[in-house]
C-alpha cells in the first residue's frame, strides 16, 4: 500500500480535505509531529508522498525551535530523492529556504479567503482548477521564487503563492486543504494572530461557509490531477 | 466486504491476463447478481482506463473490451484519437467536466456520466446540435454528502431533471454516483440505496422523453455491493488493468503487505 506522510506542526493545520482524497487513492495516511516526534529516524525516501504542512513558526526559527533542524534535514533529503513532496505554507517556505530562496516577513498578514491569479505556467499546471476559487490565506512571511522553480500563482498581497519543481515538488503558500467545516479550530487556535492583524473571525467564518464547498471540489481536481501525473513517475497507481 | 488493494491485482501484461481479469470480474458480477436475484445481463461492465497507456488499452481491446471509461476529457480525447483505428471502441467520460471542455467530449464520446450543471448541459447540447449528433448522459448525484464530491445534492435532483428536456441532443439515461469511501458496508450501502430510491422517485414524475433506467454505481472496491442495490453500470479499473507494469520492487524495495482499508479505485 502507498504511504502518505504528513508533517503536522499544530494540530488543526492538518491535511484537511486532502486526507480523504489520499485515502480514496489508496494511501495509508500517517502524521508525524516534528515538534515531538523523532524525525532523524524517518527514511526520507520511503513514503510515496510527503506533505509538509503549515504552522505559525518561521522558516528560519531553528534557534528558538531546535526541532526545525531535523525537519529541514528530512525535507532536504526528500528533495534530493526527487520523490513527491508537497509543501503548504510553512512547508513551502521550508522547501523554498532549502532551495536557496529568501523567506522573510511581508510586514503584514494575509489572512482570509481570496482568489489566486494563476500565471501562464499555473494555468497549465495541476493548479488550473483553482482559477476563480477563493482559497484560504494565513501567513505573514513570504518566499522568493526558488531558482529552478516555476511560479504558478500570485495574489495582490503576495506575488509568490505557489511554485513547482518539475512534477514532483509543489510549494503552496496558501491553504487549499482547509476544511471549511473545521474552520472554527483555526479561528480559536489563531485568535491572538487574528486580533493582532485586525481580522474579524466572523468574516473568515462567513467566507468559509460561503466558499468551502467550491474549494473542496477544486482541491479534489488538483489532487487527482497531481496524483495521476505522479503515477507516471513512480508513485504506485491506486 | 472486500479488501481490494494494489497487492491484489497484478499488472495485466498480455491479452491472456486481460481475458482472465475480465472473466474474474464477470464472475464476481454474476455472483452478486445471483445473491440479489438479478440477471447478469442487466449489469454493464465499464472498464476504466484512466492513466493506462495506449499499448495496454490495445491489449484490453484484443481481449474483448469494446468500451472504456475515462475520468479526464483531454486524456480520453488523446487516446480516442490515437486509437481511432479501433472503430467499434466506445468511450465514456465519467469524471467532472468544466464548461470550457465540453467541446472535446462531443468530438469522441458516446456517453457522459457526470452531468451536474445546467451550464454544462447547455454547452454540450449546443456543440452536439452543431455536429448533428446526440449523447447519452447520466446525472451525477452526491450521495455521500461530502463537500469535495461532485454531483447534485439529492434535494436538487428533481428540479434539475425537469430542465433537461430543453437540451434535446442529450439522451438522459439515468444516474451516477461515487459512494463514500469506507471499509464498513453499512456506511457505503446507503449511498447506493439512496441513488436507487432517487431513480424510483424520478421515474414517477420524469418529464417526457427522459427514461431513467441506468444506475452507474460501484467501482473495483464496492461494485458487488452496488449490484446488490441495483447497479446497472459498474466502473471497474484496477481489477481489470491491474497496477502498472514496472515491478513494485523497482521503486519500493520493501513494500509493506499489510491489510488495507478499502480504496476508492475505479
Amino acid at each position: 500500500m502507498k504511504t502518505a506522510l504528513a508533517l503536522r506542526h499544530i494540530h488543526f493545520e492538518d491535511l484537511g480535505t486532502l486526507e480523504q482524497l489520499l485515502r480514496e487513492r489508496g494511501f495509508d495516511v500517517r502524521y508525524l509531529d516534528p515538534a515531538v516526534d523523532d524525525l532523524t529516524v524517518v527514511d526520507a525516501g520511503s513514503a510515496d508522498l510527503i506533505v509538509a504542512l503549515g504552522g505559525p513558526i518561521g522558516a528560519f526559527d531553528e534557534d528558538a525551535y531546535p526541532f526545525l533542524a531535523a525537519e529541514l534535514r528530512l525535507i532536504e533529503q526528500r528533495l534530493a530523492s526527487g520523490r513527491p513532496l508537497l509543501g503548504i505554507c510553512l512547508g513551502a517556505q521550508l522547501i523554498a529556504r532549502l532551495s536557496g530562496a529568501k523567506v522573510a516577513s511581508m510586514g503584514y498578514k494575509e489572512i482570509g479567503f481570496g482568489e489566486l491569479t494563476l500565471t501562464e505556467d499555473g494555468q497549465n499546471s495541476v493548479l488550473a482548477p483553482l482559477a476563480g476559487v477563493p482559497v484560504l490565506h494565513w501567513h505573514g512571511d513570504r518566499f522568493d521564487l526558488p531558482a529552478g522553480g516555476k511560479l504558478l500563482a500570485s495574489t495582490p498581497r503576495c506575488a509568490q503563492q505557489a511554485f513547482a519543481f518539475g512534477d514532483a515538488v509543489l510549494g503552496l503558500q496558501f491553504h487549499l486543504e482547509a476544511d471549511a467545516s473545521q474552520i472554527e479550530r483555526w479561528l480559536v487556535g489563531h485568535c491572538a494572530e487574528l486580533a493582532q492583524a485586525g481580522v474579524d473571525p466572523r468574516t473568515v467564518r462567513e467566507d468559509a461557509r460561503h466558499h468551502g464547498a467550491a474549494l473542496a471540489k477544486a482541491t479534489r481536481l488538483v489532487m487527482e490531477d497531481w496524483l495521476d501525473r505522479l503515477q507516471g513517475m513512480g508513485v504506485r497507481p491506486e | 466486504m472486500d479488501t481490494s488493494n494494489s497487492n491484489t491485482y497484478p499488472t495485466a501484461l498480455g491479452v491472456e491476463d486481460f481475458r482472465r481479469n475480465l472473466t474474474a470480474v464477470r464472475a464476481r458480477i454474476s455472483a452478486a447478481c445471483a445473491r440479489s436475484s438479478r440477471d447478469p445481463a442487466e449489469v454493464r461492465l465499464l472498464p476504466v482506463s484512466k492513466t493506462v497507456p495506449e499499448e495496454r488499452i490495445r491489449l484490453a481491446y484484443a481481449a474483448g473490451c469494446r468500451e472504456l471509461g475515462e475520468n479526464k476529457v483531454q486524456e480520453a480525447l488523446r487516446k480516442a484519437e490515437a486509437m481511432a483505428d479501433l472503430t467499434d471502441l466506445r468511450w465514456s467520460v465519467i469524471g467532472h467536466l468544466q464548461t470550457n471542455k465540453t467541446k472535446y467530449v462531443t468530438r469522441f464520446a458516446s456517453e457522459f456520466q457526470a452531468l451536474d450543471s445546467l451550464r454544462v448541459a447547455e454547452s454540450l447540447d449546443r456543440h452536439l446540435q452543431a455536429e448533428g449528433r446526440s449523447l447519452d448522459v447520466l446525472v451525477q448525484v452526491n450521495t455521500s454528502g461530502e463537500a469535495s464530491k461532485f454531483g447534485l445534492p439529492p434535494e436538487d435532483l428533481a428540479r434539475f431533471v425537469r430542465e433537461l428536456p430543453a437540451f434535446s441532443a442529450l439522451r438522459v439515461r439515468g444516474l451516477m454516483t461515487l459512494a463514500l469511501l469506507s471499509a464498513d458496508p453499512t456506511r457505503v450501502r446507503p449511498c447506493f440505496t439512496l441513488l436507487r430510491d432517487l431513480r424510483e422517485r424520478l421515474r414517477q414524475d420524469a418529464p417526457d422523453g427522459i427514461v431513467m433506467n441506468e444506475l452507474s454505481m460501484g467501482m473495483s472496491g464496492d461494485f458487488e455491493l452496488a449490484i446488490e442495490e441495483g447497479a446497472t453500470v459498474v466502473r471497474v479499473g484496477q481489477a481489470i488493468f491491474g497496477v502498472r507494469a514496472v515491478p513494485d520492487s523497482h521503486y519500493w524495495p520493501d513494500p509493506p503487505l499489510t491489510s488495507t482499508p478499502k480504496e476508492h479505485i475505479p
